[in-house]
């Protein structure tokens, strides 16, 4: 083991909610490289990230190249930008080019051009992040790593669905903060095991004080900015504190290691024939389920200018008709304030208990 | 699906790309083929008040167009046209086109007629054409004449395009190159005005569409291999292979375009040194300030081709 730790190439991905820590655990424990993990996102993430931005480009793209700067500027040798199925496949280039432009230096893997690729192709991009390549050790360390995002999914949910509740103000927070800390930190499978079933175990100790009929508010849409909390100004985080229930289908969990999007077709047949697009499908059976199972709202949550979330709305509107259930559109950019949203949270929230008030 | 007579087709959106297959096609099966009106204000008034308030104009327009063929026609056809590969697939809006149709005209109940594919389907063109003229209860063999006359047509069509424009590089006069999606250059409330303007100005007036297909995709993997529309491909495709015989290039893009935003902004960054102007149209209601923009952007050319700011290369 040598110590050159200034020789040691750094790898940085953009913040994406919590999943910084799988990813870490994944290049650190399984590639064996060395990751740079960026501390919480600021205003400022985002203010440097528009600041460099097309002008009408959607708002992930400006907290993702936020992060990036701000990770070249902790001293990252090598950024990974991602791809996916709408405008996410064109990030990369570009914002390379306009870190380049700026003057940094860095490797840079756009993992957009191994999409759809070949196996060797990615084995070839493996052993360049880490020339002593240990195959067996990537693979459990990718398959630790996608248990990580799962029990991290999973308490994450716990934690929103009850917090409201709780007896012991922040007692919830107490044992989250605890866990994701245990997550950051974890270097094996034992650690995240342990960590996820102590979290676990706590929470469901935790004294409840449940009022007869809660408000459940269920949050869709799309994929970036309703999974990360500083991109939609800890929307969840409010609505707990207001007292609600929040349920989220839409997470990594659901999305990629759960049921595929043909299969949760046929749940919504009655509005939609086809895939509608990236997470159309996804939002709209989530939607559909929290109706059906009687919520009181739904929060449909999308970056300004969200192609395919703006194409789920006018069928959101419709569920919203057909079964008398209030839907909120939020649609963010960057922002400056949360008060305005603080304001229609609260409106709402008033909204769904009036109502339900009403209809007992 | 019965009863069906008169197909009727919105003029917005891919039709400006291949309108001229679909009236070959369902004329060649017997079917009367209606388009709606040219854009004007009050069509995209119509279409505003359908739709949710950010969506990009040219999708606004749409729903006007299928407004007014409400009650004219038996069926509309509504294509799904998401792209045939990974790197050649289309805004997810071409996906969702026939559900969001049907949801947003829920009420109205007009059956409608669509071809489905996408770039995970692996199929083409021909197939799922043969596919819809089956749903119209057609043979094989009819579905088939019908697709080979149409595409024959609209290939033809393309080339005496192609050829014209071509005529058009000899020309001495100065030469602009309107880049941008088809729908947005030739609509009528859209960017048709631009050519007429640029033309008043006596400019030759380019566009992206009338560059040859194949030619165009194939260059625009010079500039980027992850660029997954195919539209923005042509558009800088195009570009690239005409920016030697140009003058200058318009960039016209809808406000707010989604593929437009990142390849618009890459194209921008790959044509240094030539002239460029990006207009992004929304719906204003004259043309007064386009156009002094674009008699200031003639100027920057004629005085760049006389010499003046010394860095032509």
């Amino acid at each position: 083991m040598d110590l050159r730790i200034e020789d040691r190439k750094k790898i940085a991905f953009p913040r994406i909610h919590h999943y910084n820590y799988a990813i870490k655990y994944i290049i650190e424990q399984g590639l064996e490289a060395d990751y740079l993990l960026l501390p919480p996102a600021t205003k400022e993430t985002a203010e440097l990230g528009s600041r460099y931005s097309p002008d009408y480009v959607c708002a992930p793209f400006k907290h993702t190249l936020g992060s990036l700067i701000e990770a070249l500027e902790a001293g990252a040798d090598i950024l990974v930008e991602t791809g996916g199925l709408c405008r996410l496949d064109a990030y990369g280039q570009l914002q390379e080019e306009i870190l380049r432009d700026l003057g940094y230096r860095f490797e840079f893997v756009n993992l957009a051009e191994y999409m759809g690729g070949k196996k060797r192709e990615w084995l070839r991009l493996a052993k360049k992040l880490s020339p002593k390549l240990n195959p067996a050790k990537v693979l459990t360390g990718a398959y630790d790593g996608v248990k990580m995002a799962e029990y991290m999914d999973e308490i994450e949910a716990l934690y929103y669905q009850n917090a409201g509740f709780e007896a012991v103000k922040g007692s919830f927070r107490k044992v989250y903060r605890k866990f994701l800390l245990q997550m950051q930190t974890a270097e094996n499978r034992r650690e995240i095991r342990d960590g996820y079933q102590a979290a676990k175990q706590s929470m469901e100790e935790l004294e409840l004080k449940m009022p007869e009929h809660p408000i459940r508010i269920g949050v869709v849409g799309e994929y970036f900015t309703v999974m990360d909390e500083h991109s939609n100004q800890f929307l969840q985080e409010k609505l707990v504190r207001l007292g609600a229930s929040v349920h989220r289908f839409l997470n990594v969990t659901n999305c990629h290691f759960r049921a595929k999007e043909p299969a949760l077709r046929p749940r919504i047949r009655e509005y939609t024939r086809f895939n509608m697009g990236t997470t159309t499908t996804w939002t709209l059976s989530a939607a559909l389920d929290y109706a059906k199972r009687g919520f009181d709202g739904i929060i449909h949550v999308k970056s300004f200018g969200c192609t395919p979330e703006m194409d789920a709305i006018p069928v959101l509107q419709n569920i919203s008709k057909d079964y008398h259930i209030p839907i909120l559109y939020l649609s963010y950019d960057t922002q400056e304030s949360d008060t305005g949203l603080d304001t229609r949270l609260e409106a709402f929230y008033d909204m769904l208990e009036r109502k339900k008030k009403i209809l007992r | 699906m019965k009863n069906i007579h008169i197909i009727g087709v919105p003029r917005g959106l891919l039709t400006y790309r291949d309108g001229i297959l679909w009236k070959e096609f369902f004329t060649q099966l017997g079917f009367s083929y209606i388009l709606s009106p040219r854009s004007d204000r009050s069509i995209l008034e119509e279409g505003t008040a359908r739709a949710v308030d950010e969506t990009c104009l040219p999708f606004k327009m749409y729903l006007g167009h299928v407004q007014r063929l409400l009650g004219k026609c038996d069926a509309l056809f509504i294509p799904r046209e998401g792209g045939y590969t990974p790197r050649e697939k289309m805004c997810t809006r071409y996906e969702s086109l026939p559900d969001l149709i049907a949801n947003i005209f829920r009420e109205e109940r007009l059956p409608l007629l669509t071809v489905s594919y996408d770039w995970y389907d692996k199929t083409n063109e021909e197939a799922v054409y043969l596919k819809l003229a089956e749903t119209l209860g057609k043979t094989k063999k009819e579905g088939k004449k019908a697709y080979n006359s149409a595409k024959k047509v609209q290939d033809a069509w393309y080339k005496a395009k192609e050829k014209r424009q071509m005529q058009k590089l000899d020309s001495s006069k100065s030469k602009v190159l309107l880049a941008g999606h088809p729908y947005v250059l030739h609509d009528a409330y859209m960017g048709s005005e631009l050519g007429k303007i640029l033309e008043k100005f006596g400019v030759e007036v380019l566009y992206t569409d009338y560059v040859n297909k194949k030619s165009a995709l194939k260059k625009s993997y010079d500039l980027s291999r992850v660029i997954p529309w195919l539209i923005s491909r042509e558009i800088i495709g195009a570009s690239l292979l005409l920016r030697e015989k140009v003058d200058g290039i318009v960039l016209v893009s809808a406000y707010p375009c989604g593929p437009d935003s990142l390849a618009g902004e890459l194209l921008q960054r790959h044509l240094k040194g030539l002239p460029v102007l990006s207009l992004t149209l929304d719906a204003q209601s004259g043309t007064a300030g386009v156009e002094t923009r674009l008699e200031s952007f003639i100027d920057i050319i004629k005085y760049q081709k006389a010499g003046g700011y010394g860095f032509k290369n």
